[in-house]
């Protein structure tokens, strides 16, 4: 029953300038199972206060077009590189219900409040995958972060079990979309604020 | 529908029961309610009822207290995690030291996976076993009414210290509307036991008092759990009054003792004295 409980989630990142942010959205809407649907979502990211697991981070995303939708608790791991061709890191999603107690919640398990983001844009789904073309915002500001692009991402979350079949579906859309923008693994390192 | 909750403790467990007839033990009062529910003509549902609450308890805590105040960090609190048969892809996570009274409800509704994500925080906290409750039992359907009877294990000991008794109206959803019937029916099944629906306990309380600042809410299963966690910490505060001295159940608990042990569970402020008047007797 544990293998089939979604845990990890595999990926690649890119970004796509202004004026060619069209042509990719008309050709995911040719190769994704879905039209396109816009999002706009705030997510609040929170890291442990207690001393010695200050690394560890938990995260509350819910939705702003949404608002009677469940927010998400998240766990993402640290990301690996199992695979050299795919990200991949531990993740879970957790529906919870309501927001307010949720963010109680997660302070009183010891994490301190860090900073909030939103991410406005289109998710398309193709199989057990999520392509996303997004911009990111500060609450409150109304320029994104980068102005003149917009980040790309291509996920598979689902048990560990499916992920081979997930990564050969992610570096496959990688491909149908080599020509409009890079997909490829990341440096990442710890956003700032 | 509206649902009120509440506990019957057995004879076995060295305490007198409230009501005057012998001394049960759980199971003998599950034998004996479930008879009185089919002599009035109830059917047993199929399956079984099953209520779990799990307690996880922060791995820094006791490295804190021995720091001075002054460098004292905000303490990650204990957390109460509930699942239910009646809801089986849901959890229900309260942290400990809130309010039951809180107006907006602190209690948490979550996908059955929050035990997996908190399965990644190892390092912050740890489940406890031996302060669980487990609630196992038949239910009873009698016309709009259901009826579920739950012996309550607590710990990993195998003695059952009492049994809970679960009576749902279930047309109704409001629960001003549906108390009074709702007290009828139970002091009319249970009545050694009518005293237990006399007022409303805090948990119902707490749902009255929420409506009164925001206008009417639906009740809704989580009220149900606010119930057992409520007459489970009750239950777990007049047992620590009447215990003077318990030998610790495991070796990782004999650092504490016991008496601190159940106030860093379940450590809430005291509960408050007069029953609401928001609905009448």
């Amino acid at each position: 029953q544990q293998q089939r409980v979604p845990n990890t989630e595999v990926y690649l990142q890119g970004s796509v300038l202004k004026p060619f942010t069209e042509f990719l959205l008309t050709r995911l809407r040719g190769i994704c199972d879905s039209p396109g649907d816009e999002f706009r979502d705030q997510e609040s990211v929170f890291t442990c206060a207690v001393p010695g697991l200050s690394g560890t981070r938990l995260r509350l995303r819910w939705s702003l077009l949404h608002p009677h939708l469940p927010a998400y608790l998240r766990y993402l791991g640290i990301p690996e590189s199992a695979d050299h061709r795919v990200m991949s890191r531990a993740a879970y999603e957790v529906p919870v219900f309501p927001l307010d107690a949720a963010r109680q919640l997660v302070e009183s398990m010891g994490f301190q409040h860090e900073f909030d983001f939103i991410a406005e844009g289109t998710v398309f789904r193709r199989g057990l995958l999520k392509i996303t073309v997004y911009r990111v915002y500060r609450p409150g500001a109304h320029a994104s972060l980068a102005p003149e692009s917009s980040l790309v991402e291509v996920s598979g979350l689902g048990p560990s079990s499916l992920t081979a079949g997930m990564v050969e579906s992610v570096l496959s859309v990688r491909d149908q979309l080599k020509s409009l923008v890079l997909l490829a693994k990341h440096d990442q390192k710890a956003p700032k604020a | 529908g509206v649902t009120v909750v509440a506990f019957i403790e057995s004879g076995s467990a060295g305490e007198q029961p409230l009501s005057s007839g012998p001394a049960l033990s759980g199971q003998q009062l599950i034998e004996d309610l479930s008879g009185r529910l089919e002599r009035l003509g109830a059917e047993r549902e199929s399956g079984q009822f099953s209520l779990d609450m799990e307690v996880y308890t922060p791995v820094q805590q006791q490295q804190q207290q021995q720091q001075p105040a002054s460098q004292q960090q905000p303490q990650p609190r204990t957390l109460h995690v509930v699942a239910s048969s009646e809801a089986p892809v849901s959890s229900y996570i309260l942290p400990s030291g809130s309010s039951i009274e809180a107006a907006a409800g602190p209690l948490v509704s979550a996908d059955s996976m929050f035990g997996l994500l908190l399965g990644q925080l190892r390092a912050l906290y740890q489940a406890k076993p031996g302060q669980a409750v487990h609630c196992r039992g038949p239910k009873y359907r009698l016309a709009d009414f259901t009826v579920r009877l739950a012996t309550a294990v607590f710990g990993q000991s195998n003695s059952v210290k009492g049994v809970f008794v679960e009576a749902e109206y279930r047309p109704c959803n409001r629960l001003q509307f549906g108390w009074p019937l709702l007290k009828e029916f139970f002091s009319g099944v249970f009545p050694d036991r009518a005293f237990a629906v006399e007022h409303p306990n805090e948990a119902l309380q707490a749902h009255l008092q929420a409506q009164a600042a925001t206008g009417p809410i639906d009740y809704t299963y989580p009220v149900t759990v606010q119930q057992y966690l409520l007459l489970a910490y009750q239950l777990g505060s007049s047992r620590q009054q009447m215990r003077s001295a318990v030998a610790p159940s495991s070796a990782a608990d004999a650092a504490v003792p016991v008496s601190m042990q159940q106030q860093q569970s379940w450590g809430r402020a005291p509960l408050p004295g007069p029953p609401s008047q928001l609905i009448g007797r």
